[in-house]
């Protein structure tokens, strides 16, 4: 399966009046994790926001398995089977973590005991299985990440689009989640993965895309990209540091 | 006859629609974010439509307050097709705009209908009213109370327990989550609406046989609710029927006591007290949330 699962042709998205997105245009293999690497302010959350259609774009097509959603509103893209784990993960502070997993079935199923999936969900991430019952306000950092990733998973996505799933986590927690992230690439997921950590998402990634300042500014083979010049300067350079 | 519990049962009484009114402002500013001024109408146009049911065609009472409280589901839908589908609203601000228009819009052709009539019930529970510790009970009172328990403990049930009422938590968390998850807007606000109608309407047919009830009763009981939903904190389901009777109670006092002019100003004394000094309500207890 290497068809294109999502497919954005010179997407421009704006906030207001200034545009921050001018022009972008990638797609995302089927069983593959495609990444869209970035520095902070090249526009990563704002063209995964324009394709979800959480931010209407000035102009772009957008195609999920062939389907055209460029003006789709974002409920529709989800019942596509398309699946977000937002920047700064976003889990539903005062529902218990229970209810966190639950809200993601609600594309696949009309009856809430059912929870289809939470067995699979629970044996990637056994760490939440202790705090169903609590509110997923109380959760640690890496916790929530993993409840955000959880909760997306319960919709079975067709494609998994994971926004910074490393940010504000220690190393030891980064790791933990990148190792989840292998295991769902290795059972046939489709990802897009949005990430500032080059050396981890390159590591992960079977193809990656460099934007800068709303522009794609180089892309290929994650492993070509590993040794690019532009790739080790602006990233793995500054992360010898970390 | 006993003053203080002929106050304590009169408060009590409107308090317990005061308590409705502000548990449905307080479902939609979960839902929505927004202040619902259409609140104050759904009570009206329960209220006239109870009673023009009854006085045309003298049905039994349950067959006036189910027309009472179908009114209700028809306002609630009205109101989401009116402020999130034609206005494409999805800020807060806009949507609370647009509730103005429609409360403006509901009561002008409640007027048009009605033609400026006044509309009552008889007591849901007969006529003769309950002599308790020297004083008299209407049982109007304890069948309002009866419909505010038996209201918040639904409504608490079915947040907690049903999956609709958990995706209008969740959407008060985080309405952009609840749409990329699959739920649309417009879903949450019709249930949101079509709850708080349901409640107003609810507190009209209770009401009507204490007051009479015409195009012009809603605003000022939406006023009260607002109130009331402020006191217990906006969002907060038990702190919404405590401030509701609160109000009553405080209201009924300044009128047994006092004088009755001034019973109309009592909430609105309240809710500027509580605006300054604790705008969060009385009950607020925000969760400390680790990000």
């Amino acid at each position: 399966m290497t068809d294109s699962a999502l497919s954005v042709r010179d997407l421009r998205v704006a906030h207001g009046r200034l545009e921050v997105v001018h022009g972008v245009s990638f797609e995302a293999r089927g069983g593959q994790v495609t990444c869209l690497l970035g520095t902070n302010g090249a526009g990563k959350t704002t063209t995964i926001r324009g394709l979800l259609g959480l931010q209407t774009p000035r102009s772009g097509t957008v195609t999920v398995g062939g389907t055209d959603v460029s003006r789709h509103a974002p409920h529709r893209l989800a019942r596509l089977g398309v699946a977000h784990v937002p920047e700064g993960r976003r889990v539903f502070a005062n529902l218990s973590v229970r209810d966190n997993l639950r809200m993601g079935t609600l594309t696949r199923t009309r009856r809430w005991r059912e929870e289809p999936g939470l067995d699979h969900v629970l044996h990637t991430f056994p760490e939440l299985t202790p705090k169903l019952k609590d509110a997923a306000g109380v959760l640690s950092g890496g916790q929530q990440q993993m409840l955000a990733i959880g909760r997306a998973l319960m919709s079975r996505p067709t494609l998994l689009i994971l926004d910074e799933p490393s940010m504000g986590l220690s190393p030891k927690l980064v790791s933990r989640i990148y190792q989840a992230l292998a295991g769902l690439r290795d059972d046939g997921h489709t990802i897009l993965l949005v990430e500032q950590n080059a050396r981890l998402a390159l590591e992960l990634a079977d193809h990656a895309y460099v934007l800068e300042t709303g522009h794609i500014a180089e892309s290929g083979p994650a492993g070509e990209l590993i040794a690019s010049a532009r790739v080790q300067e602006i990233y793995l350079g500054s992360q010898e540091e970390s | 006859m006993n003053l203080l519990l002929q106050v304590v049962f009169a408060g009590l009484s409107v308090g317990a629609v005061y308590a409705l009114v502000a548990v449905g402002f307080g479902v939609v500013a979960n839902g929505t974010g927004a202040v619902n001024f259409a609140q104050g109408e759904y009570v009206m146009v329960g209220g006239v439509v109870a009673g023009v049911v009854h006085e045309v065609w003298h049905p039994p009472l349950p067959v006036s307050v189910l027309c009472a409280v179908a009114a209700g589901v028809v306002a609630g839908l009205v109101t989401e097709l009116a402020v999130s589908r034609f206005s494409g609203a999805r800020s807060a601000e806009i949507i609370t705009i647009a509730t103005i228009g429609l409360a403006v819009a509901l009561k002008a052709a409640v007027l048009l209908l009605t033609d400026r009539k006044t509309y009552g019930l008889p007591h849901f529970l007969g006529e003769r009213p309950l002599r308790v510790g020297g004083a008299v009970a209407d049982t109007q009172t304890l069948w309002n109370l009866a419909v505010v328990f038996v209201v918040a403990v639904g409504l608490s049930l079915f947040f907690r327990r049903t999956r609709q009422g958990t995706i209008l938590r969740a959407a008060a968390d985080d309405p952009e989550v609840v749409t990329s998850l699959g739920v649309p807007f417009h879903s949450v606000a019709r249930w949101v609406f079509v709850i708080a109608a349901v409640l107003g309407a609810l507190g009209g047919a209770g009401l009507a046989p204490l007051s009479v009830m015409s195009y012009e009763s809603g605003t000022l009981l939406g006023l009260k609710g607002f109130a009331a939903a402020m006191l217990g904190g906006l969002g907060n389901l038990y702190g919404a029927v405590i401030g509701g009777l609160v109000i009553g109670l405080v209201e009924a006092a300044v009128a047994g006591y006092g004088s009755a002019a001034y019973g109309d100003a009592v909430a609105f004394v309240i809710l500027l007290i509580i605006l300054f000094t604790r705008p969060t309500g009385l009950f607020s207890q925000r969760k400390v949330v680790r990000v």
